[in-house]
Formats: C-alpha cells, sequence, structure tokens
C-alpha cells in the first residue's frame, strides 16, 4: 500500500509533468507529450488508476475526436466521464507511439483562431487532455485526504470496570483493531446507529453548517446503499471517508442529547467502525 | 522606458493573484511575493496544484491595467511627436498647413484589493502564506511557492 509520503511526492511530480505538457511550445510539444505519457506509465499508482478505467470501460477514442470530412476535427466530448478519460488517455498512448509524433500537425487539425504555433498547440493539448489531468490530480487528492484522515483520526480512550471477576482484560488507547469474523448483525447495527445520529444532527452547535449538510448527506448515502440490492463499494467508502473527515474535525462537538438518548463521539466511532466491517465484508 | 503599477493589497497586504489554468483567485502576501531573498520563477495554483512562470498569474485585472498604461504612454508620445511637427509646419509660413486632434488617452483605475471571505493558510515547508477559499483549504489546496500540500 502506499504511503502519504510517496502519494505527496507523486502529486508534485505529476503536477509538474502535467504543467510542463500544458506550457509546451512548438519547440517541446513533442517531448513534453512523451514525457508525460511515459510518466503515467511508469508511476505505478497512477498506472493502477488507470488501467482500473481502462479495464472496465468501451470506448474508441475516434468517437470523441471525430474527424469531418472537410478535413476538420473536432472534440464530441461523452457524458460517461470513464468514457472521456479513456478516450483522453487512448488519444495520449497514439500519439506518443506514433513516428513522429507531430503534436503541432494534430493540433492544427482542429479549430483555432490563434496565429502562434505555440497559442495552437496550447490551446489543443488543453482542450483535449486537461480534463484527464484534473481527473487524476483529484484522484490523487482524495487518496492523500484519506491517507490523512487515516493518520490523524482520534481513537477513543477505552475505559473498562472489571469487577468481581478473573482473568486477563486487554485495552488499547490507539491504533485500530481488526476482527476477521462479520456479525450478521452488522447491517442491523449501522441502521441502528444512523437512526440515532441523524437526527443529532440538527442539534450540533458550532459546527458550521455546511459540513453539517455534507456529513448528512454521506450518513444518508450510507442509509441508501444499506437498502440497495446492489450496495456500491465505492459510494459507501466515499461516504466513509466523509464521516471520517467530520469526525477528525469535529469529534469533540457531536456529542448531543436527543429524544432517544444521548448521542456521543463513542456512537460515531462504533458507526465507522461498523461500515468498515461492512465494506470489506462486501469487498 | 518602465512603467510601474502599483496594487494596494488588502488590509493584511494581500494581492489577488489568478490561475492560467482553472480561473481560480487566491491571494498572496504582497512582501512574501516580492521577497528578493527568496526569489522565484514560477507559481502553482493552490487549487488545482498546476504551475507556471509567475506572471502568468497576474489578475486580468492588473493585465488591463498595464495594457492601459502602455496605451497610454504610447498616445502621448503620439501626440509630443505629432504636436511638435504641427507647431513647427504652422510656423514655417509655407503655403503646407497641418492639422491634428490628440488622441484620447483611456482612462485607468486605481486597483485596490478589498478584503473578502478568502483564508489565510501558511505552508509548513515553506514557511509562505497564501489566502484560499476556506472549504478548498480545509480538504486540498497547494503551496504556491513550494506547490507541496498544505
Amino acid at each position: 500500500m502506499i504511503t502519504l509520503h510517496e502519494l505527496r511526492t507523486i502529486s508534485l511530480e505529476f503536477r509538474r509533468v502535467s504543467s510542463n505538457f500544458l506550457n509546451c511550445d512548438d519547440d517541446t510539444a513533442d517531448v513534453a507529450l512523451i514525457r508525460f505519457y511515459f510518466y503515467l506509465t511508469k508511476t505505478e499508482w497512477i498506472h493502477a488508476l488507470i488501467a482500473d478505467i481502462l479495464a472496465t470501460t468501451e470506448f474508441d477514442f475516434r468517437d470523441c475526436f471525430p474527424a469531418h470530412s472537410s478535413g476538420w476535427r473536432e472534440t464530441s466530448i461523452p457524458v460517461d466521464e470513464k468514457q472521456h478519460f479513456k478516450a483522453q488517455f487512448d488519444y495520449l498512448e497514439f500519439l506518443a507511439k506514433r513516428t513522429p509524433v507531430n503534436v503541432r500537425g494534430e493540433a492544427m487539425q482542429y479549430y483555432h483562431s490563434a496565429r502562434k504555433f505555440t497559442e495552437i498547440i496550447q490551446s489543443f493539448v488543453c482542450n483535449t487532455f486537461k480534463p484527464m489531468i484534473d481527473y487524476i490530480n483529484d484522484a490523487i487528492s482524495m487518496e492523500m485526504i484519506v491517507l490523512e484522515a487515516e493518520t490523524k483520526l482520534p481513537v477513543p480512550a477505552v475505559y473498562q470496570t472489571i469487577e468481581n471477576n478473573y482473568g486477563t482484560a486487554n485495552a488499547q488507547g490507539t491504533g485500530s483493531i481488526t476482527s476477521s469474523n462479520i456479525s450478521t448483525s452488522t447491517v442491523s447495527d449501522i441502521t441502528d446507529l444512523l437512526v440515532k445520529i441523524l437526527p443529532s444532527l440538527d442539534l450540533l452547535s458550532d459546527v458550521p453548517q455546511d459540513e453539517i449538510d455534507n456529513v448528512k448527506d454521506d450518513l444518508e448515502s450510507v442509509e441508501e446503499q444499506l437498502t440497495s440490492a446492489a450496495p456500491k463499494k465505492r459510494r459507501l467508502q466515499k461516504a466513509a471517508d466523509g464521516i471520517k473527515k467530520f469526525l477528525s474535525d469535529f469529534s469533540t462537538k457531536v456529542a448531543v442529547s436527543v429524544a432517544a438518548g444521548s448521542v456521543t463521539s463513542a456512537d460515531w466511532f462504533m458507526l465507522i467502525q461498523k461500515l468498515e466491517e461492512y465494506i470489506s465484508s462486501i469487498g | 522606458m518602465e512603467l510601474t503599477i502599483k496594487i494596494q493589497g488588502d488590509s493584511e497586504g494581500y494581492v489577488t493573484f489568478e490561475c492560467p489554468f482553472c480561473g481560480s483567485e487566491f491571494k498572496l502576501q504582497a512582501g512574501e511575493y516580492q521577497d528578493e531573498e527568496h526569489p522565484f520563477e514560477d507559481l502553482f495554483c493552490p487549487y488545482c496544484g498546476l504551475t507556471r512562470y509567475k506572471d502568468a498569474f497576474l489578475s486580468h485585472e492588473v493585465i488591463e491595467q498595464a495594457q492601459a498604461m502602455a496605451y497610454n504612454y504610447a498616445v502621448e508620445e503620439h501626440n509630443k511627436a505629432f504636436g511638435k511637427m504641427a507647431k513647427s509646419i504652422n510656423n514655417s509660413k509655407g503655403i503646407i498647413k497641418m492639422k491634428y486632434r490628440p488622441l484620447k488617452k483611456v482612462a485607468t483605475k486605481e486597483l485596490k484589493d478589498k478584503d473578502t471571505s478568502e483564508v489565510e493558510f501558511s505552508c509548513t515547508c515553506c514557511n509562505r502564506h497564501v489566502k484560499a477559499l476556506y472549504c478548498a483549504g480545509v480538504s486540498k489546496i497547494f503551496c504556491p511557492y513550494c506547490g507541496v500540500d498544505i
């Protein structure tokens, strides 16, 4: 698994390489395109991200960048973001592997109003490949947020009162505890916690309304996935990450009293724990 | 010939810049931006993280102001030259007379940054500062100077 440090390095490198590509001129365009393509294919984490999309998406890049009978080309973006991504990557690969690469020749085939080659090339690169750069950039940032949240997430203190008992008690204040047994009652536990936590959101004070709305969306998304016939792991994971972030930011402010009793940070941690168990069980 | 553009920062000395890639606006402290002890060539956009030479990040207001100042300078020089020429021709008592209508200058405005809702974030790597939108800042932004995530 990749570490936060490694991902930060990839983020910086990727932004530098992609910026060089976006800023290329007539003299450097071919080299910048090849370097960008090589960076995507040689960097393991990014390559895995791309491979995941390519493996699950069918789309011919020429449908996204069709040629007219007049000889001009245009961009016809598909609605599906993954199809658009695949089209961009396949187009990049096509250009990088042909000899000569000739980015200027390709750029000149698209409608343009600029008079300088450099402006035409930059406009072509930006219009054609910037969405893919944004997608990868966002994916890296999101993974960094998740890794940061995991390292910062406070663990609740463990209090145990043992009376009139014999044996050994083990308690852990930090780190994570994993169990290979997945309880069949996980879903009902999560549902019970959601029923308890959701009404408490309206009573939270000192928490920005935007943050409350965001975490409410995440909790409702979990609720929706649990009742779905085919729960989606990615959505659940995204919602869980959002809830984790909320808790890491406002762990001291989530305790409130509601009609059904009181909601404490322990309930939120329990929810995250049960949610993670559930997500790993549907893997 | 050298023209100087003056921009008044907000109450904390921050000036607005604009990303050439995503068009987002952010603010940098004038003192840090002009710090001659720590010069830099490129800037990173705090939002999209992409990088370009620092002049590309000047806001459209600054560029408009620079264009207006350059235009006014050219107008002034033309008016001076043609005024002198007209005076010289008309004073020569010859049969040729010259009339000229001076070109008008365009209006320039005072560039002043107002206090906006952006919040200050500092980079743990280079200790320099940026003002960006709070929501973006708490999730993920990049240092405009060194490019690392804040």
